[in-house]
């Protein structure tokens, strides 16, 4: 059994209950190295960790890429209110295949913890994905850059770090892009530009860094422009001078 | 008809239509054009078995060497069926999903069904690979680690230093 190729153990796990088969890791070296092989990265799960004292559900994304100790640190660490009531209990909710509703049913909820890459796997999402003022950490996944029918990105109030992905820059539906007070570092891409849709544009609150790169010729729509508050530096680009409803 | 040579040089004849449910074999037989002048070698499947004819596979179960006509029998029983459909979004198959004469063809001792497994995935064969792992996935459902272990005769090739690490990280979804 455990001799068998890669490909094989690896068809044979994806037939289990994603939640079951982590525990497998244990069994030997193989099977620790099939489970800890990417395509399992692709699944993910919501976690219940538990309720604020104000009665507020807490959940919050488990991947396989999450697993661990580590991991447990982080959600409880952002959770100081979950902390001290529920410590350490975790329930698991199998979500096989993401679906749009998965956003509705976190209304209201606080949702904590990494971001999977899965979320990337959504491609019908087609309004909104607002997790404003959720405990999410970690970086920003390529992986949302192929949500392509987006029209609003709410990420602000996060605890979202690393850079914008360039992947950002294929979603070009997108009217409302709002990354504001959270810890992005780096450039902005300048695969922005792409984002000929854009009327709100907010990355204000961050540690941007670098030269503001001259994307805007082609955001004729924009209306609203914020990027204080970040370490952006260098001449407003010439671009900007053809948006013509902007104030900042 | 196809003739095949398993790796112990046995030699089968099969009709076209079954051979081809291995896109290894269908890809050998475009790629050689006329498919009636060489057989076709199989270095990876060990092939034979009793007598041709008289027996069906379930009575065959204990001879060691049967893969290559098991996996005919497989190809045969599975002729008709109509192409596999595109997958769709609606529902993931599920490792219960088997149907009754793949779960009688495939109630075999592990080492053939392992065997089987193998050679699906060496002969590229989608239906058989898929219905072979689900059976194990379903001999593995619900067991501990310990179990599994047993269950497969696999030995535990972790120092305990690496063991209790793996532990560790996955202490929260081990069963309590």
């Amino acid at each position: 059994m455990n001799d068998l190729p890669f490909e094989v153990l690896e068809q044979i796990f994806l037939q289990l209950d994603p939640f079951t088969i982590a525990k497998y890791r244990r069994v030997c070296r193989s099977f620790n190295n099939v489970l800890k092989a990417h395509r399992f990265s692709d699944l993910v799960g919501l976690a219940h960790i538990g309720h604020t004292d104000g009665g507020v559900e807490v959940f919050c994304f488990v991947a396989p890429e999450t697993f661990g100790e580590a991991f447990l640190t982080i959600a409880q660490n952002n959770l100081d209110d979950a902390r001290k009531t529920q410590p350490r209990k975790f329930k698991k909710y199998p979500v096989s295949s993401l679906k749009v509703s998965l956003f509705e049913f976190l209304k209201g909820h606080i949702l904590s913890g990494p971001l999977p890459r899965a979320l990337g796997n959504m491609t019908k999402l087609t309004n909104n994905v607002n997790l404003k003022g959720n405990y999410v950490t970690g970086p920003l996944p390529s992986e949302l850059g192929n949500l392509v029918h987006l029209k609003k990105l709410n990420l602000s109030d996060t605890l979202l770090d690393g850079t914008i992905p360039n992947s950002f820059g294929n979603l070009v539906n997108l009217e409302v892009l709002d990354i504001s007070n959270a810890c992005l570092t780096g450039c902005i891409p300048e695969s922005l530009e792409n984002l000929e849709n854009l009327v709100d544009l907010n990355l204000d609150g961050n540690k941007l860094s670098g030269k503001l790169p001259d994307v805007f010729g082609r955001m004729t729509k924009l209306q609203t422009l914020y990027l204080g508050n970040n370490h952006l530096e260098g001449p407003i680009p010439e671009s900007l001078g053809r948006c013509m409803q902007l104030e900042r | 008809m196809v003739r095949i040579t398993s790796s112990d040089s046995q030699e089968f004849s099969v009709s076209q239509d079954i051979a081809c449910q291995s896109q290894l074999i269908k890809n050998m037989i475009e790629d050689v054009g006329d498919a009636d002048e060489q057989p076709i070698p199989l270095p990876n499947v060990a092939g034979a078995i009793l007598q041709k004819g008289g027996s069906c596979f379930p009575s065959i179960s204990n001879a060691p060497k049967l893969t290559l006509f098991a996996v005919i029998e497989y190809a045969t029983m599975h002729k008709d069926d109509p192409p596999s459909a595109p997958e769709t979004d609606a529902k993931p198959s599920t490792s219960e999903d088997i149907e009754d004469r793949d779960k009688q063809f495939l109630n075999v001792d592990q080492g053939t069904l392992f065997e089987i497994i193998l050679a699906a995935n060496y002969l590229d064969m989608k239906s058989l690979l898929d219905v072979g792992c689900k059976t194990v996935a379903n001999m593995i459902k619900g067991k501990t680690v310990e179990e599994v272990r047993a269950l497969f005769n696999i030995v535990n090739d972790f120092t305990p230093e690496e063991e209790e690490q793996i532990r560790k990280e996955n202490e929260w979804c081990e069963d309590r």
